[in-house]
């Protein structure tokens, strides 16, 4: 019995860090449903990683200002979904960056935003 | 029986130890959102144009506060949404100290085009934003959110 108390024990502390995606070294993938959007238009930004992790995004216009960041947790398939208006005055033409991150690891994706007409 | 109370031990430190992790990665307290008019008086109901003011308060609980923040400012950002679609954005730089408490404001326009309705207010606390600190972006708080109604056409 001696021996079996560490033993659960380090069973229960192993569990109790494998829940942490910051410490499992998680994964994370993120894109946009489209790559190119008019103006007006929402964009929908997806992000998979683990399940329950907490998932940040953010949306840097082609004149290097953050004009999205949102937070969120990723469900059970470890998906997370945002939707943001990309309102025509802040977020002109052009190229745009898409960062997201659970923390331990980030990953990035591109879109376009073009005019009408 | 000692062997009952090494095991109750052992599931105490365990407990206290995934507490420990949790409040670490929150150090931050949100709390009283707040909408006001322009002339911060609380108000529930805005029309398409009118000026919206929201409040919050930030706490760093002496429990919870990790004293990397007084180096690195964190971010408090905003986020205005509808029918589950954002619309506005906003940031503010802050820095605090344990036990501090500190509020900050933002102020936006309800603009053209919305639908009349309820519209919800995030509030969020980060280490920074995530193009600055890449993989060690951490989210400082649990969200809180507040509410306000769209009326008119």
């Amino acid at each position: 019995m001696r021996l079996k108390l560490p033993a659960i024990a380090l069973v229960l502390i192993a569990l109790t860090l494998s829940v942490s995606p910051a410490l499992s070294g998680s994964k994370l993938v993120v894109y946009t449903l489209k790559k190119a959007y008019e103006e007006g238009e929402v964009v929908t930004i997806v992000v998979k990683t683990s399940p329950w992790a907490e998932v940040g995004v953010e949306v840097i216009n082609p004149l290097m200002r953050t004009v999205y960041a949102d937070q969120g947790i990723a469900n059970l398939t470890g998906m997370a979904t945002f939707r943001v208006l990309a309102v025509p005055d802040l977020w002109p033409p052009g190229k745009y960056v898409v960062y997201a991150s659970t923390p331990g690891v980030y990953n990035t994706t591109t879109f376009s935003i073009v005019g009408p007409g | 029986m000692k062997n009952r109370l090494t095991l109750v031990t052992i599931a105490s430190l365990l407990v206290s130890l995934s507490a420990s992790v949790a409040l670490a990665e929150k150090p931050l307290l949100l709390y009283y959102p707040t909408i006001t008019d322009a002339k911060g008086i609380p108000r529930m109901e805005y029309h398409v144009g009118e000026k919206v003011c929201v409040w919050i308060t930030v706490y760093a609980s002496p429990v919870r506060y990790v004293p990397p923040l007084i180096r690195a400012p964190f971010k408090i950002l905003i986020v205005v949404e509808t029918r589950g679609i954002a619309y506005v954005f906003g940031v503010v730089s802050g820095t605090i100290t344990t036990g501090q408490t500190k509020t900050y404001s933002f102020n936006f326009t309800v603009p053209k085009g919305v639908p009349p309705g309820f519209h919800v207010v995030k509030l969020m606390a980060w280490n920074g934003l995530i193009s600055d600190v890449l993989a060690e972006w951490k989210s400082l708080a649990t969200p809180v959110s507040a509410s306000f109604l769209v009326v008119g056409g």
